[in-house]
Protein backbone atom coordinates (compact mmCIF):
# COMPACT_ATOMS: atom_id res chain seq x y z
CA UNK A 1 0.00 0.00 0.00
CA UNK A 2 2.12 2.47 1.21
CA UNK A 3 5.41 1.35 0.49
CA UNK A 4 6.48 4.53 -1.19
CA UNK A 5 8.83 6.86 1.68
CA UNK A 6 7.30 10.11 2.66
CA UNK A 7 9.09 13.30 1.08
CA UNK A 8 8.39 15.97 3.54
CA UNK A 9 10.04 18.36 0.30
CA UNK A 10 10.60 21.42 2.28
CA UNK A 11 10.84 22.13 6.08
CA UNK A 12 7.46 24.30 6.59
CA UNK A 13 7.57 27.30 4.90
CA UNK A 14 7.79 30.94 6.85
CA UNK A 15 4.01 31.75 7.20
CA UNK A 16 2.40 33.45 4.21
CA UNK A 17 -0.09 35.92 5.13
CA UNK A 18 -2.48 33.64 4.29
CA UNK A 19 -3.93 32.58 7.23
CA UNK A 20 -2.91 35.76 9.34
CA UNK A 21 -6.40 37.30 10.37
CA UNK A 22 -6.88 40.92 9.17
CA UNK A 23 -6.07 43.46 11.47
CA UNK A 24 -9.06 44.52 13.27
CA UNK A 25 -10.69 46.86 11.24
CA UNK A 26 -11.57 49.98 12.67
CA UNK A 27 -15.68 50.69 13.53
CA UNK A 28 -16.68 52.70 10.76
CA UNK A 29 -18.03 55.70 12.60
CA UNK A 30 -21.52 56.11 12.56
CA UNK A 31 -23.34 59.12 13.32
CA UNK A 32 -24.79 59.29 16.98
CA UNK A 33 -28.47 60.09 15.27
CA UNK A 34 -28.27 56.83 13.52
CA UNK A 35 -28.83 53.46 14.66
CA UNK A 36 -26.30 50.86 14.80
CA UNK A 37 -27.38 49.38 11.47
CA UNK A 38 -27.64 45.50 10.94
CA UNK A 39 -26.17 44.04 7.87
CA UNK A 40 -29.63 42.99 6.70
CA UNK A 41 -30.51 46.70 6.70
CA UNK A 42 -27.76 47.84 5.15
CA UNK A 43 -28.44 45.36 2.53
CA UNK A 44 -32.00 46.53 1.82
CA UNK A 45 -30.74 50.17 1.58
CA UNK A 46 -28.47 48.62 -1.20
CA UNK A 47 -31.38 46.81 -2.50
CA UNK A 48 -33.52 50.09 -2.55
CA UNK A 49 -30.75 52.50 -4.03
CA UNK A 50 -30.17 49.38 -6.43
CA UNK A 51 -33.45 49.41 -7.65
CA UNK A 52 -33.82 53.20 -8.10
CA UNK A 53 -30.55 53.08 -10.29
CA UNK A 54 -31.72 49.80 -11.98
CA UNK A 55 -34.93 51.98 -13.72
CA UNK A 56 -32.98 54.80 -14.09
CA UNK A 57 -30.56 54.08 -16.37
CA UNK A 58 -33.63 52.07 -18.52
CA UNK A 59 -35.20 54.95 -18.61
CA UNK A 60 -31.77 56.68 -19.45
CA UNK A 61 -30.79 54.33 -22.40
CA UNK A 62 -34.77 54.76 -23.89
CA UNK A 63 -33.43 58.45 -23.79
CA UNK A 64 -30.26 58.37 -24.96
CA UNK A 65 -32.08 56.04 -28.53
CA UNK A 66 -33.72 59.43 -29.58
CA UNK A 67 -30.27 60.32 -30.76
CA UNK A 68 -31.57 58.29 -33.68
CA UNK A 69 -34.44 60.69 -34.67
CA UNK A 70 -31.79 63.90 -35.09
CA UNK A 71 -30.22 66.44 -33.62
CA UNK A 72 -33.53 68.22 -33.56
CA UNK A 73 -35.67 65.70 -31.73
CA UNK A 74 -33.06 64.89 -29.52
CA UNK A 75 -32.67 68.28 -28.29
CA UNK A 76 -36.08 69.03 -28.22
CA UNK A 77 -35.43 66.13 -25.48
CA UNK A 78 -33.10 67.63 -23.56
CA UNK A 79 -34.98 70.71 -23.43
CA UNK A 80 -38.26 69.17 -22.27
CA UNK A 81 -36.60 67.21 -19.05
CA UNK A 82 -35.54 70.95 -18.32
CA UNK A 83 -39.30 72.62 -18.73
CA UNK A 84 -41.09 68.71 -17.66
CA UNK A 85 -44.08 69.73 -15.34
CA UNK A 86 -44.25 73.70 -16.85
CA UNK A 87 -45.98 75.42 -16.62
CA UNK A 88 -47.22 74.42 -13.10
CA UNK A 89 -43.70 73.88 -11.97
CA UNK A 90 -40.91 76.35 -12.21
CA UNK A 91 -37.82 75.22 -14.84
CA UNK A 92 -35.61 72.36 -13.68
CA UNK A 93 -37.84 71.20 -11.35
CA UNK A 94 -38.40 67.48 -12.46
CA UNK A 95 -34.72 67.39 -13.44
CA UNK A 96 -33.23 68.83 -10.22
CA UNK A 97 -35.27 66.23 -7.96
CA UNK A 98 -34.30 63.55 -10.25
CA UNK A 99 -31.05 64.46 -9.60
CA UNK A 100 -31.47 64.75 -5.90
CA UNK A 101 -32.69 61.18 -5.47
CA UNK A 102 -29.95 59.86 -7.71
CA UNK A 103 -27.76 61.69 -5.66
CA UNK A 104 -29.14 60.51 -2.43
CA UNK A 105 -29.00 56.66 -3.28
CA UNK A 106 -25.70 57.04 -4.18
CA UNK A 107 -24.50 58.49 -1.18
CA UNK A 108 -26.67 54.97 0.09
CA UNK A 109 -25.48 52.77 -2.06
CA UNK A 110 -21.89 53.52 -2.11
CA UNK A 111 -22.30 54.24 1.92
CA UNK A 112 -23.52 50.68 2.50
CA UNK A 113 -21.45 48.72 0.16
CA UNK A 114 -18.07 50.46 1.94
CA UNK A 115 -19.48 48.98 5.75
CA UNK A 116 -20.58 45.65 4.05
CA UNK A 117 -17.67 45.55 2.59
CA UNK A 118 -15.56 45.94 5.58
CA UNK A 119 -17.80 43.17 7.54
CA UNK A 120 -17.03 40.91 4.86
CA UNK A 121 -13.65 41.33 4.72
CA UNK A 122 -13.49 41.14 8.63
CA UNK A 123 -15.35 37.70 8.57
CA UNK A 124 -13.79 35.92 5.90
CA UNK A 125 -10.54 36.33 7.96
CA UNK A 126 -8.06 36.31 5.47
CA UNK A 127 -6.43 38.55 3.13
CA UNK A 128 -6.42 36.11 0.41
CA UNK A 129 -3.39 36.00 -1.54
CA UNK A 130 -4.54 34.47 -4.74
CA UNK A 131 -4.80 30.77 -4.52
CA UNK A 132 -4.16 28.11 -6.82
CA UNK A 133 -5.99 27.52 -10.16
CA UNK A 134 -9.20 26.30 -9.23
CA UNK A 135 -9.65 22.75 -10.34
CA UNK A 136 -10.64 21.14 -13.41
CA UNK A 137 -14.22 21.92 -13.72
CA UNK A 138 -14.44 24.18 -11.07
CA UNK A 139 -13.00 27.30 -13.22
CA UNK A 140 -14.89 30.09 -13.71
CA UNK A 141 -15.32 31.87 -17.34
CA UNK A 142 -14.40 35.25 -17.43
CA UNK A 143 -18.60 36.48 -17.80
CA UNK A 144 -18.44 34.55 -14.63
CA UNK A 145 -15.75 36.03 -12.83
CA UNK A 146 -16.80 39.60 -13.90
CA UNK A 147 -20.76 39.57 -12.90
CA UNK A 148 -19.94 38.42 -9.58
CA UNK A 149 -16.89 41.35 -9.16
CA UNK A 150 -20.05 43.91 -7.89
CA UNK A 151 -17.45 45.92 -6.66
CA UNK A 152 -14.89 46.21 -9.13
CA UNK A 153 -18.09 46.54 -11.65
CA UNK A 154 -19.61 49.09 -9.26
CA UNK A 155 -15.80 51.35 -9.05
CA UNK A 156 -16.15 51.37 -13.21
CA UNK A 157 -19.23 52.63 -12.98
CA UNK A 158 -18.52 55.38 -10.40
CA UNK A 159 -15.38 56.47 -11.94
CA UNK A 160 -17.41 56.67 -15.30
CA UNK A 161 -20.61 58.19 -13.67
CA UNK A 162 -18.19 60.95 -12.46
CA UNK A 163 -17.01 61.47 -16.03
CA UNK A 164 -19.89 61.61 -17.77
CA UNK A 165 -21.01 64.25 -15.89
CA UNK A 166 -17.73 66.37 -16.10
CA UNK A 167 -18.69 65.50 -20.36
CA UNK A 168 -21.44 65.65 -21.14
CA UNK A 169 -23.19 67.85 -18.29
CA UNK A 170 -20.52 70.11 -16.92
CA UNK A 171 -18.66 70.03 -19.78
CA UNK A 172 -15.70 70.56 -17.88
CA UNK A 173 -12.43 70.47 -20.06
CA UNK A 174 -10.47 67.83 -20.76
CA UNK A 175 -13.18 65.70 -19.78
CA UNK A 176 -15.60 66.86 -22.54
CA UNK A 177 -14.77 67.68 -26.46
CA UNK A 178 -13.13 71.19 -26.93
CA UNK A 179 -16.16 72.65 -28.69
CA UNK A 180 -18.72 71.52 -25.89
CA UNK A 181 -21.67 74.47 -25.98
CA UNK A 182 -24.62 73.91 -23.49
CA UNK A 183 -27.74 73.39 -24.46
CA UNK A 184 -26.88 71.14 -27.75
CA UNK A 185 -27.13 67.96 -26.13
CA UNK A 186 -26.74 66.03 -29.82
CA UNK A 187 -23.48 68.05 -31.25
CA UNK A 188 -21.77 67.59 -27.45
CA UNK A 189 -22.55 63.94 -27.94
CA UNK A 190 -21.01 63.25 -31.15
CA UNK A 191 -18.36 65.30 -30.44
CA UNK A 192 -17.91 63.17 -27.14
CA UNK A 193 -18.16 60.28 -28.89
CA UNK A 194 -16.56 60.84 -31.52
CA UNK A 195 -13.21 60.49 -29.48
CA UNK A 196 -11.90 56.81 -29.86
CA UNK A 197 -11.00 56.12 -26.80
CA UNK A 198 -14.25 57.98 -25.00
CA UNK A 199 -16.30 55.57 -26.90
CA UNK A 200 -13.80 52.51 -25.64
CA UNK A 201 -14.35 53.65 -22.51
CA UNK A 202 -18.53 54.10 -22.52
CA UNK A 203 -18.58 50.01 -24.09
CA UNK A 204 -16.35 49.04 -21.20
CA UNK A 205 -18.29 50.68 -18.99
CA UNK A 206 -21.86 49.13 -20.76
CA UNK A 207 -19.83 45.67 -20.14
CA UNK A 208 -19.09 46.63 -16.21
CA UNK A 209 -22.93 48.20 -15.66
CA UNK A 210 -24.80 44.50 -17.68
CA UNK A 211 -22.59 42.82 -15.51
CA UNK A 212 -23.59 44.33 -12.33
CA UNK A 213 -26.91 44.56 -13.13
CA UNK A 214 -27.57 41.23 -14.57
CA UNK A 215 -25.80 39.88 -10.53
CA UNK A 216 -27.57 42.98 -8.71
CA UNK A 217 -31.30 43.00 -10.16
CA UNK A 218 -31.79 38.90 -8.77
CA UNK A 219 -29.50 40.14 -5.79
CA UNK A 220 -32.51 43.08 -4.52
CA UNK A 221 -34.69 40.35 -4.89
CA UNK A 222 -32.96 38.15 -2.40
CA UNK A 223 -32.62 41.28 0.01
CA UNK A 224 -35.74 41.96 0.37
CA UNK A 225 -36.76 38.56 0.41
CA UNK A 226 -39.46 37.90 -1.79
CA UNK A 227 -36.30 35.35 -3.51
CA UNK A 228 -37.85 32.14 -1.89
CA UNK A 229 -39.12 30.95 -4.92
CA UNK A 230 -37.02 28.49 -6.99
CA UNK A 231 -39.28 29.19 -10.46
CA UNK A 232 -39.70 32.79 -9.68
CA UNK A 233 -35.59 33.47 -9.03
CA UNK A 234 -34.82 31.47 -12.44
CA UNK A 235 -37.47 33.73 -14.52
CA UNK A 236 -35.77 36.90 -12.41
CA UNK A 237 -32.62 35.49 -13.53
CA UNK A 238 -34.03 35.16 -16.90
CA UNK A 239 -35.31 38.64 -17.09
CA UNK A 240 -32.49 40.59 -15.39
CA UNK A 241 -30.01 38.77 -17.69
CA UNK A 242 -32.27 40.20 -20.64
CA UNK A 243 -32.22 43.40 -18.90
CA UNK A 244 -28.65 44.38 -18.15
CA UNK A 245 -28.32 43.16 -22.27
CA UNK A 246 -30.60 45.72 -23.77
CA UNK A 247 -29.50 48.68 -21.87
CA UNK A 248 -25.86 47.70 -22.56
CA UNK A 249 -26.78 46.77 -25.86
CA UNK A 250 -28.91 49.85 -26.50
CA UNK A 251 -26.44 52.12 -25.31
CA UNK A 252 -23.46 50.87 -26.66
CA UNK A 253 -24.70 51.06 -30.40
CA UNK A 254 -24.27 54.92 -30.16
CA UNK A 255 -20.27 55.04 -29.64
CA UNK A 256 -20.20 52.49 -32.75
CA UNK A 257 -22.95 55.06 -34.52
CA UNK A 258 -20.84 57.88 -34.35
CA UNK A 259 -17.92 56.16 -34.64
CA UNK A 260 -19.01 54.57 -38.27
CA UNK A 261 -20.61 58.26 -38.65
CA UNK A 262 -24.22 56.56 -39.13
CA UNK A 263 -24.84 59.26 -36.43
CA UNK A 264 -23.26 62.79 -37.09
CA UNK B 1 -6.91 0.52 -11.16
CA UNK B 2 -4.41 2.94 -12.36
CA UNK B 3 -2.68 5.08 -10.28
CA UNK B 4 -0.60 8.50 -11.02
CA UNK B 5 1.60 10.55 -8.58
CA UNK B 6 0.33 13.68 -6.71
CA UNK B 7 2.37 16.68 -4.83
CA UNK B 8 0.33 17.34 -1.99
CA UNK B 9 0.75 20.89 -0.25
CA UNK B 10 -0.65 20.73 2.99
CA UNK B 11 -1.02 23.09 5.65
CA UNK B 12 0.27 22.38 9.42
CA UNK B 13 -0.29 24.50 11.85
CA UNK B 14 1.09 23.49 15.17
CA UNK B 15 -1.78 24.76 17.30
CA UNK B 16 -4.93 27.42 17.18
CA UNK B 17 -2.24 30.37 18.23
CA UNK B 18 1.18 28.99 16.14
CA UNK B 19 1.32 30.62 12.69
CA UNK B 20 1.16 27.68 9.90
CA UNK B 21 2.54 27.15 6.52
CA UNK B 22 2.70 24.63 3.50
CA UNK B 23 4.49 21.09 3.69
CA UNK B 24 4.83 18.98 0.86
CA UNK B 25 4.44 15.57 0.17
CA UNK B 26 4.62 13.22 -2.31
CA UNK B 27 2.08 10.84 -2.96
CA UNK B 28 3.04 8.33 -5.93
CA UNK B 29 -0.18 5.92 -5.24
CA UNK B 30 -2.54 8.08 -5.74
CA UNK B 31 -5.81 7.12 -8.05
CA UNK B 32 -8.97 8.59 -9.19
CA UNK B 33 -11.28 6.65 -7.00
CA UNK B 34 -9.28 8.06 -3.36
CA UNK B 35 -11.37 10.47 -1.63
CA UNK B 36 -9.82 13.47 -0.70
CA UNK B 37 -9.39 12.22 3.26
CA UNK B 38 -7.99 8.89 1.89
CA UNK B 39 -5.60 10.72 0.41
CA UNK B 40 -4.72 12.64 3.91
CA UNK B 41 -5.24 8.96 5.74
CA UNK B 42 -2.16 8.07 2.84
CA UNK B 43 -0.18 10.66 3.62
CA UNK B 44 -0.93 9.98 7.30
CA UNK B 45 0.63 6.51 7.04
CA UNK B 46 3.78 8.00 5.19
CA UNK B 47 4.36 10.00 7.94
CA UNK B 48 3.52 7.29 11.20
CA UNK B 49 5.83 5.06 8.84
CA UNK B 50 8.79 7.66 9.44
CA UNK B 51 7.69 8.46 12.96
CA UNK B 52 6.30 12.07 12.34
CA UNK B 53 3.41 13.77 13.51
CA UNK B 54 0.58 13.21 11.61
CA UNK B 55 -1.94 15.49 10.06
CA UNK B 56 -4.86 16.61 11.94
CA UNK B 57 -8.41 16.82 10.27
CA UNK B 58 -11.77 16.39 10.69
CA UNK B 59 -13.49 12.85 10.37
CA UNK B 60 -16.54 11.70 10.63
CA UNK B 61 -18.97 9.16 8.91
CA UNK B 62 -17.46 9.26 6.03
CA UNK B 63 -20.52 8.91 4.07
CA UNK B 64 -21.36 12.73 3.39
CA UNK B 65 -24.10 12.85 6.00
CA UNK B 66 -22.22 13.63 9.49
CA UNK B 67 -20.75 17.14 8.72
CA UNK B 68 -17.70 17.01 10.52
CA UNK B 69 -15.04 16.65 7.79
CA UNK B 70 -14.21 19.56 5.25
CA UNK B 71 -10.87 20.84 3.96
CA UNK B 72 -10.24 23.42 1.04
CA UNK B 73 -8.77 21.99 -2.04
CA UNK B 74 -6.95 24.53 -4.35
CA UNK B 75 -9.27 27.27 -2.89
CA UNK B 76 -12.68 25.14 -3.22
CA UNK B 77 -14.16 24.24 0.19
CA UNK B 78 -14.62 20.33 0.37
CA UNK B 79 -13.06 19.47 -2.75
CA UNK B 80 -12.98 19.80 -6.88
CA UNK B 81 -16.52 17.86 -7.06
CA UNK B 82 -19.64 20.12 -6.59
CA UNK B 83 -22.44 19.21 -3.53
CA UNK B 84 -20.05 16.43 -1.99
CA UNK B 85 -18.43 16.63 1.38
CA UNK B 86 -14.31 15.96 1.63
CA UNK B 87 -15.15 12.25 2.34
CA UNK B 88 -17.37 11.72 -0.53
CA UNK B 89 -14.82 14.48 -3.17
CA UNK B 90 -13.01 12.06 -5.67
CA UNK B 91 -9.16 13.01 -7.10
CA UNK B 92 -11.30 12.13 -10.79
CA UNK B 93 -10.42 16.08 -11.84
CA UNK B 94 -6.88 15.75 -11.77
CA UNK B 95 -3.64 14.06 -13.36
CA UNK B 96 -0.49 12.46 -12.92
CA UNK B 97 2.15 14.77 -11.98
CA UNK B 98 -0.50 17.46 -11.10
CA UNK B 99 0.23 19.70 -7.47
CA UNK B 100 -2.78 19.83 -5.03
CA UNK B 101 -3.17 22.29 -2.05
CA UNK B 102 -4.92 21.57 0.78
CA UNK B 103 -6.12 24.12 3.37
CA UNK B 104 -8.39 24.08 6.51
CA UNK B 105 -11.77 25.35 5.90
CA UNK B 106 -11.10 29.29 6.00
CA UNK B 107 -13.28 31.67 7.57
CA UNK B 108 -13.07 34.18 10.66
CA UNK B 109 -16.16 31.89 12.37
CA UNK B 110 -13.78 28.96 12.14
CA UNK B 111 -10.74 29.38 13.79
CA UNK B 112 -8.44 26.25 13.08
CA UNK B 113 -7.30 24.28 15.58
CA UNK B 114 -4.77 22.44 14.75
CA UNK B 115 -3.54 21.66 10.73
CA UNK B 116 -6.52 21.19 8.80
CA UNK B 117 -9.28 20.61 11.56
CA UNK B 118 -11.14 24.00 12.74
CA UNK B 119 -13.98 25.06 15.38
CA UNK B 120 -17.52 24.78 14.31
CA UNK B 121 -19.13 26.43 17.05
CA UNK B 122 -19.89 29.27 15.66
CA UNK B 123 -22.67 27.39 13.98
CA UNK B 124 -23.61 25.67 17.41
CA UNK B 125 -23.89 29.48 19.14
CA UNK B 126 -26.01 30.64 16.10
CA UNK B 127 -28.25 27.29 16.82
CA UNK B 128 -28.24 27.44 20.43
CA UNK B 129 -29.35 31.35 20.03
CA UNK B 130 -32.87 29.56 18.49
CA UNK B 131 -33.72 26.97 21.30
CA UNK B 132 -30.73 24.41 20.57
CA UNK B 133 -33.38 21.09 19.92
CA UNK B 134 -35.59 23.05 18.22
CA UNK B 135 -32.92 24.94 15.78
CA UNK B 136 -31.10 21.27 15.03
CA UNK B 137 -34.89 19.84 14.61
CA UNK B 138 -35.18 22.80 11.91
CA UNK B 139 -31.82 22.20 10.24
CA UNK B 140 -32.71 18.31 10.00
CA UNK B 141 -35.80 18.97 8.16
CA UNK B 142 -34.08 21.61 5.94
CA UNK B 143 -31.48 19.12 5.01
CA UNK B 144 -28.61 20.76 6.50
CA UNK B 145 -25.80 19.15 7.77
CA UNK B 146 -24.22 22.22 9.38
CA UNK B 147 -20.58 21.47 8.09
CA UNK B 148 -19.63 25.05 7.45
CA UNK B 149 -18.84 24.64 4.15
CA UNK B 150 -21.03 27.71 2.82
CA UNK B 151 -19.21 30.17 5.54
CA UNK B 152 -16.05 28.82 3.86
CA UNK B 153 -16.82 29.01 0.15
CA UNK B 154 -17.88 32.43 0.77
CA UNK B 155 -15.60 35.26 0.32
CA UNK B 156 -17.77 37.57 2.84
CA UNK B 157 -17.50 34.72 5.49
CA UNK B 158 -21.36 34.47 5.22
CA UNK B 159 -23.37 31.73 6.26
CA UNK B 160 -26.49 32.44 4.96
CA UNK B 161 -27.23 29.13 4.03
CA UNK B 162 -27.25 27.91 6.69
CA UNK B 163 -28.97 30.49 8.43
CA UNK B 164 -31.21 30.93 5.36
CA UNK B 165 -32.18 27.12 5.90
CA UNK B 166 -32.78 27.26 9.91
CA UNK B 167 -35.07 30.29 9.33
CA UNK B 168 -36.99 28.75 6.48
CA UNK B 169 -37.69 25.47 8.49
CA UNK B 170 -38.16 27.12 12.41
CA UNK B 171 -41.46 29.41 11.50
CA UNK B 172 -43.22 25.60 11.31
CA UNK B 173 -42.06 24.15 14.77
CA UNK B 174 -43.29 27.69 16.45
CA UNK B 175 -46.16 27.40 18.74
CA UNK B 176 -47.43 30.98 17.92
CA UNK B 177 -46.30 34.03 15.73
CA UNK B 178 -44.82 35.04 18.94
CA UNK B 179 -42.55 32.40 19.29
CA UNK B 180 -40.91 32.31 15.75
CA UNK B 181 -40.62 36.04 15.54
CA UNK B 182 -38.56 35.85 19.02
CA UNK B 183 -36.92 32.87 17.54
CA UNK B 184 -35.86 34.28 14.91
CA UNK B 185 -34.87 37.48 16.14
CA UNK B 186 -32.53 35.76 18.15
CA UNK B 187 -31.02 33.59 15.37
CA UNK B 188 -30.63 36.89 13.15
CA UNK B 189 -28.50 38.84 15.82
CA UNK B 190 -26.85 35.84 16.39
CA UNK B 191 -25.90 35.38 12.95
CA UNK B 192 -25.06 38.83 12.65
CA UNK B 193 -22.62 38.43 15.28
CA UNK B 194 -20.54 35.35 13.65
CA UNK B 195 -20.88 35.89 9.82
CA UNK B 196 -21.04 38.56 7.04
CA UNK B 197 -22.85 39.75 4.40
CA UNK B 198 -24.58 37.53 1.60
CA UNK B 199 -23.94 38.96 -1.47
CA UNK B 200 -25.86 36.33 -3.36
CA UNK B 201 -22.68 34.47 -5.47
CA UNK B 202 -23.56 31.35 -4.63
CA UNK B 203 -20.46 29.94 -4.01
CA UNK B 204 -22.20 27.90 -1.04
CA UNK B 205 -24.99 26.17 -2.96
CA UNK B 206 -22.10 24.90 -5.61
CA UNK B 207 -20.37 23.26 -2.30
CA UNK B 208 -23.03 22.17 0.14
CA UNK B 209 -22.91 18.46 0.49
CA UNK B 210 -26.73 18.28 1.03
CA UNK B 211 -27.68 20.16 -2.25
CA UNK B 212 -29.45 23.05 -0.45
CA UNK B 213 -30.81 25.82 -2.69
CA UNK B 214 -30.04 29.73 -3.41
CA UNK B 215 -33.84 29.83 -2.39
CA UNK B 216 -32.73 29.65 1.23
CA UNK B 217 -30.93 32.52 1.36
CA UNK B 218 -33.64 34.94 1.00
CA UNK B 219 -35.46 33.61 4.06
CA UNK B 220 -32.79 35.56 6.09
CA UNK B 221 -34.42 39.02 4.78
CA UNK B 222 -37.85 37.75 4.86
CA UNK B 223 -37.95 36.79 8.34
CA UNK B 224 -36.00 40.47 9.48
CA UNK B 225 -38.82 42.02 7.44
CA UNK B 226 -41.36 40.27 9.27
CA UNK B 227 -40.03 41.18 12.51
CA UNK B 228 -39.87 44.65 11.97
CA UNK B 229 -42.80 45.34 10.77
CA UNK B 230 -45.24 44.34 13.25
CA UNK B 231 -48.23 41.66 11.43
CA UNK B 232 -51.28 43.56 10.20
CA UNK B 233 -53.35 40.58 9.67
CA UNK B 234 -52.93 37.44 12.14
CA UNK B 235 -51.27 34.97 10.44
CA UNK B 236 -51.10 30.88 10.78
CA UNK B 237 -48.47 30.64 13.85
Amino acid sequence: MSSSPTTPATAPRPAPSRRRPLPELPRIAVPAALPELSTTDLKLGMAGSGAVFSGYVLVHMLGNLKVYQGAEKFDAYAEFLRTAGAPVLPRGTVLWTARGVLSACLVVHVGAAGVLTARAWRANGTLLARGPRRPRGRRRSPWEVLRRSMRSTGGVLGLFTAFHVLDLTLGARPAAARDFAHGSAYANLVASLSRPPVALAYAVSMAALAAHLVHGIPEIANDVGVGCDRRFQRRLRIAANAFGAVVAAGNTTIPVAVLTRAVR
Amino acid sequence: MSTFSLTVDVWRQPSPDDPGGFTTYDVPDAGPDMTVLELLDRINAQLEAAGEEPVAFDDGCREGVCGKCGVTVDGVAHGPERNAASCMQHLGAYRDGDRVRIEPLRAASLPVKQDLSVDKKALRRVAKAGKFPVAMKALANGGCISCGACISSCPNGSGQLFVGTMLRELPPLAKNDDERRDRSAKVLAAAEDEFGPCSLLGDCVEVCPAGLPVENLSAVARENLRNRFPRRAPEGG
